[in-house]
Formats: C-alpha cells, structure tokens, sequence
C-alpha cells in the first residue's frame, strides 16, 4: 500500500494505491477505483476501468506529475505521505505557490536579456512603473513594480542575461504617508 | 530544359527547416543542414543528407551568419541555399553575396529583397503602379526626430500607426490613439527597431480601425509569368504575430477575389518579382483594401495555400530559382475546399503568453492521421526548448470541404495534441477556434485583443481519471529495471535545475503486451 498526495492547483486529494496482481486499486479520497494499466509506449498510458478504456500521456517532473487526457494538460504535485499532518500540507503548499509574490524583491518573468534599467538604486518608485526591460524572443517586456517603495538594490546591468524567476530589483515597500513625507524633504 | 540542383544547404532550423528538407529528398535533390550549439540534436540535424556546425547559439553567430553559411555551401558542394522564413531569407545582402559567390539564392533578387523590405521605398513603388496604397508620411530620410514625426501625425490625424522602416514580426510598431501619447511611443519603438535591426528609421501610415489582413500567394519565374495562388486571411494575431490562418476568407466575394488577385500580380510584376511571394492586404471593413507589404520568401502560412490548391510552393521555390519556366496557369489554378492553420507555439498564457522554454517531455498528435491533417513539426518528445529561437513548436494544418467541417477537424485535431513540459497555446487556440464571433467569421486583426485580452487558461479540478493515471504511472515505472536512460546525459539538465531520467519502459510492456503498439497512434 502507497499513499501519496496529489495537488492539482485547485484541490488536494488523497490517493492510496495498491497493486494486485495485474490489477490497481486506487482509493482517491475515500473512493475505490479496480483499474489496470500498461505503458504503451514511453509516456503513453492505458487504463482499463470496467468497459471503460482510456488513454492518457503522463510525464514527471521532480516531484511535479503531469497527464494529459482530453485534450488538457493536469499538472500535478506529489506530495509524499510522510510526518506531516493534512495541516501541514496545506500550509506548505500555501508558502510555496505565494513565495514568488513576496515582498521585497521584482523577479524576471522569463528567461531574456536585460535591454534597458530604468530606475536607480534608491530610487523611489510608484506602483506600476516601469522599472526594467526584458527582452526575449526579440520582443521587450517592461517589467513594473508590483508596489510603491525604494529601489535597495538592482542584481544585474544592461545587456545581462537573466532566467526565469531571477530577482531583477529588490523593491523596499513603502507606506503612503511615508512616501508622501520623504517627497516633502 | 534547365536541369535541378544535385545540392541544397538549408541555412534555417524548426520546422521549415524539415519542410525544405522533405520537399528536396522528394525531388531526389541532397541536403545540407546546418545548426548551432544548442540545435546539436535537432530534428533538423537528422532530418539532412549532412549537416555542419555554425558554433555559438546567439543567432547572429550561427543562423544569422553569412560568412560561415556561404563557407559551408561551398566547402560542401551545395548549389543553391534555401534561406526558410525568418534569419537570412528577406536580407538582401545574403542574397547578393549567394550570386557573387555561384550560388543560386532561392528567392527573389537582391535588390526586389531591398525595395520591398524598404517599406517607404515598396510603398513608394507600389503607389507609382496604381496599386492602393495607405494614406501615411513616408519619408526618403533615415531616423527623424520625434517633433518632426509628430506634426506629420498631426497631419495624417490620429489615431496613427508608428512603424519601422526595417522591420518585420511586429517589431517596432506602435498605435498612438492621442497626440500625448506620442512621444513615449516613439521612444519605444525606436529603441526596439534600433536593437533589432540596428536601423531606428521610423514612418507614419493611417490606422485603420477593425481591418482584416488578406494576402495573395504569388509565383513568378525569370520570364514574366506570374500568377497568384488566392488568398490566405491572418487577420488572428496577437501583438502583431499570426496565430491562426485559413483560406478562403469568408469576406471575399468572387469578384473581390478575382480584382484583389489581379492587383496582388500587377504589384509582384510592378516589383520586378521571382519565385514565391506574398502581397499583404489591409482590408477595411467598408471592402476597400491597401497594399500593406510584400513579403519576399516562404511564408510560414504557405501550407494552407498548399492544401487548397494541390500546389507544392516549396518544390515550385527550387524548380524556379533553377530556371525552370512557371508551367501553372492562372486558368487552370482552383481554389478547393478549405483549410486552417493553427501555429503552435511554446509560450505560457498564464502568463501573459511570455515564451516557456525546457525540454519537451511529450510531444504528440495522439490520433491516428486522419485525411487533411497536416502536421508541420521542428520538435520531437524529449527536444530541447531554448529562448535562442522563435517559440514556434510547429503547425497544425487541417483541410475539409468547407469552413464548419474545418472547424470541427480542428477542435478534435487540437484536443488530441498532446505536449508535456513546456507550456503552450493548445487550450488558447481551442478557446479561440470555439468562440462565436469566430465561427460566425466576424472578426477582424482586433479580434484576440478585443476578446481574449485577460484569457487566462481555465484551472479545472483534475478528473479521477487523471489522478489514477498519476497514481499508477509512478508505479509502472519504478518497477521495472529496464529503464531507458538515454536522456538522463543530455545537455541542459543541470542548468534547468531538474533530470528527466525515465523515457519510461516501453521495451518491456511493449513485448508483455502482445505489440499493442500497433494500435494506429501517431507518435513522433
């Protein structure tokens, strides 16, 4: 018997499997399912569930499953049934899909190359503006700042190649009577 | 009776690339390919008689650069270069140093190349031939200042469109709706055209609000005879880059066709125009139209031109720029049926379309090739995805009789194409291709800006099915010790951050499983 937790992004399931003979039998939250399943090819699944007959193309990731079935791609995230308590899996789900929307730095949406730095370090800056442009696949993206604040620090210069998720500016938030007091001085 | 090349370099990558391939290994004619770095295991690679390295990934080093191209060719024996779409195929530099050296560039002359990516110069020309063109401020001079473009918008009365001199893929164009907007617009698009081109020449044309974009398919040899080949409607677009074409358009009548097909071959001949070609339309939506461009190589579209009327453009690309006279007769040329072109491309909509990059760990029309399906393909499962290139995957072709039968081919085609791990435009299209105003044939190059500014892909909750297929593939895997390892050493692996060590056990379960492979899957 193996449990494993599965998260699609919009629910969490708990999924027990255990394999009889040629068979499977997967509980998903409580509900059994008598399946059985060959790879066809790499990648290409079929299961047979009663007359049903389906196929699927299914492809991992690190801990990330993804399954391709009628037309979608469900990107799933397997969370391994170890100590933690249902609580805690949801906790830790929550911290991570927020982590890349936390205060304090502007990460580069995609892979590119840095065109153009249009603030400097100390720099006060409004919510919206621009801040930096990408440029990928010959096609520049201003990247803009989620909040008001001070810009402490920017990681790269002009001409710098930056991947996916790399924090471009570390951005200080800034209260508005704050803002509004360091104008005045 | 001039006689075919023996020898062809195809100095592109993706899908044109085995396109051209296959179009030469047809005619018996051997190919050259040639790849940078990172293309090491592209499908274009193996696809080639033989193929030679370009070196360092970054375009201008490798598919951008002449020296090593031309170096190629000869050392290797070719006789002509296809140039594809895109890199070298509208430079018109290539195309002269081709002649210099003996080899035969397979496209139109350099300097048609020259006039027509000029877009004043090709404006200018086309004006002079009678042919409609849009109203706007075309100057002879390079890089004006912003004041001086400023009053002439003024002039043309706003809103405007600023666009780039050189130019191509959208790049540099930019709508000012109001005088205010004017200079940050400028700004911008300067800057851009600059950097791509390293040209900031800028010209003014009238924006005309709601127009669909209609082109003619030309062909034209050495003597004269030109002809076009009907119309494709691109007017689906998303900043400014074709997403979905079909042929016919529902918005032109016969006659329509008819005088907007004569105009496309006085424009190619007022250009002094060979081989393929394509004459781009703004059509407005009281049915007046302007020319707006010629495109001077292979289109990326040109597949859907091929279902409708029977006629290999590529084949008829090598066969003219060998000399060989256009035997196709305006006459007999039949506009049959109706096809639509769906350009799949790696880019996430989540997130506003950015590119996605990574290997492709599935890459596959899982449904048994049905008739008018064409699937034009530059990856394969387990290619490698870079941001180097453009994110064009491949392109889905489909024909039926009429319109709502390709519609429907379409949908399913789509629903069946599965590609794991980088993201794509599938789900996008699907939405797109359902949409009523689609359907209808309502739409205009407004439409995805209009309709599906915000799209963002649906979050379903995954299915039991997919859960269980989840559950039990990591078992099927685990347990077998026959597992494939060939990807785990690819390059990449590290700098991605992540291995794709299982191509899974397909050797085993194949041979328990009685050669249930057989089943008519497509896989590629």
């Amino acid at each position: 018997m193996e449990e494993v937790n599965f998260d699609d992004g919009a629910q969490k399931r708990k999924v027990q499997v255990r394999r009889d003979k040629d068979k499977f039998v997967v509980t998903i939250d409580g509900e059994p399912y008598t399946v059985q399943a060959e790879l066809l090819s790499p990648g290409e699944l079929q299961i047979t569930m009663g007359t049903k007959v389906y196929k699927c193309v299914v492809a991992q990731e690190g801990n990330r499953r993804f399954v391709f079935l009628d037309g979608k791609v469900y990107e799933l995230t397997k969370i391994e049934q170890t100590a933690y308590t249902a609580q805690d899996l949801e906790f830790q789900s929550e911290s991570t899909s927020s982590r890349e929307e936390q205060e304090g730095d502007v990460v580069s949406p995609m892979p590119g190359r840095i065109v153009k730095i249009l603030v400097e370090e100390g720099e006060l800056v409004e919510m919206g503006q621009d801040l930096i442009v990408v440029e990928a696949m010959k096609m520049e993206n201003r990247i803009g700042a989620p909040y008001a604040g001070r810009v402490t620090r920017i990681h790269f210069q002009e001409g710098d190649q930056v991947s996916h998720g790399t924090p471009l500016v570390d951005l200080e938030p800034i209260q508005m009577d704050l803002e509004v007091e360091e104008v005045q001085n | 009776m001039t006689s075919l090349f023996e020898k062809i370099l195809i100095a592109n990558r993706g899908e044109i690339a085995i396109r051209i391939i296959e179009a030469c290994q047809e005619m018996g004619i051997k190919t050259i390919a040639v790849y940078s770095d990172i293309d090491q295991r592209a499908m274009h690679v193996s696809a080639a008689d033989e193929a030679h390295p370009l070196g360092d990934p970054l375009p201008q080093n490798s598919y951008l650069n002449i020296d090593k191209i031309i170096d190629i060719a000869q050392a290797n024996g070719a006789e002509a270069i296809h140039p594809g779409y895109g890199f070298l195929s509208e430079n018109p530099d290539f195309a002269a140093r081709c002649l210099e050296e003996g080899l035969v560039f397979i496209g139109p002359k350099s300097h048609v190349i020259r006039a027509m990516g000029h877009k004043i110069e090709a404006n200018q020309c086309m004006k002079e031939a009678g042919i409609p063109t849009i109203p706007g401020y075309h100057s002879q001079n390079t890089e004006e200042d912003m004041d001086f473009l400023l009053e002439k918008a003024k002039a043309i009365g706003f809103p405007v469109m600023i666009k780039a001199t050189a130019g191509g893929g959208g790049r540099g164009i930019r709508i000012v709706d109001q005088e205010k907007e004017f200079a940050a617009a400028y700004d911008s698009a300067f800057r851009e055209t600059k950097a791509a081109f390293g040209d900031g020449s800028l010209f003014l044309e009238k924006y005309i609000v709601d127009p669909r974009h209609i082109e003619f398919q030309i062909l034209a040899d050495e003597y004269g005879h030109i002809i076009h080949l009907f119309e494709r409607e691109c007017s689906i677009q998303r900043r400014y880059q074709k997403v979905i074409e079909e042929t016919p358009s529902v918005v032109l009548t016969p006659e329509l066709r008819e005088k907007m097909g004569k105009v496309a071959v006085a424009a190619a001949r007022a250009a002094g125009y060979t081989n393929a070609g394509t004459v781009e339309f703004i059509f407005a939506p009281d049915k007046t139209f302007y020319f707006l461009e010629m495109n001077t190589r292979l289109q990326v579209e040109h597949a859907i031109t091929e279902a409708t009327t029977g006629i290999d453009l590529v084949k008829w690309q090598i066969k003219l720029a060998a000399g060989i006279p256009l035997t196709l007769k305006q006459e007999e040329i039949v506009q049959r049926g109706h096809a639509i072109e769906c350009r799949i491309y790696a880019e996430d909509p989540s997130r506003e379309f950015l590119p996605s990059a990574g290997r492709v760990h599935q890459f596959r029309l899982n449904l048994v090739d049905g008739i008018g399906i064409r699937n034009d393909k530059g990856i394969t499962s387990g290619s490698e995805v870079s941001t180097y290139y453009e994110s064009l995957l491949s392109k889905l072709i489909v024909y039926s009789e009429n319109r709502e039968e390709s519609l429907q081919k379409m949908a399913w085609a789509l629903a069946n194409y599965a590609i794991i791990g980088v993201q794509s435009n599938v789900e996008f299209l699907r939405t797109v291709l359902a949409h009523e105003k689609f359907r209808q044939g309502e739409y205009s190059t407004q439409f995805l800006e209009k309709y599906f500014k915000d799209w963002e892909p649906p979050k379903p909750v995954a299915p039991p099915e997919a859960i269980l297929a989840a559950s039990v593939y990591d078992i099927l895997e685990t347990t077998t010790t026959n597992t494939l390892s060939n990807y785990s050493n690819a390059p990449g692996d590290l700098e991605l951050g992540w291995c794709w060590k299982h191509a899974g056990n397909w050797g085993r379960e194949s041979l328990t499983n009685g050669g249930n492979r057989a089943d008519g899957r497509s896989e590629f």
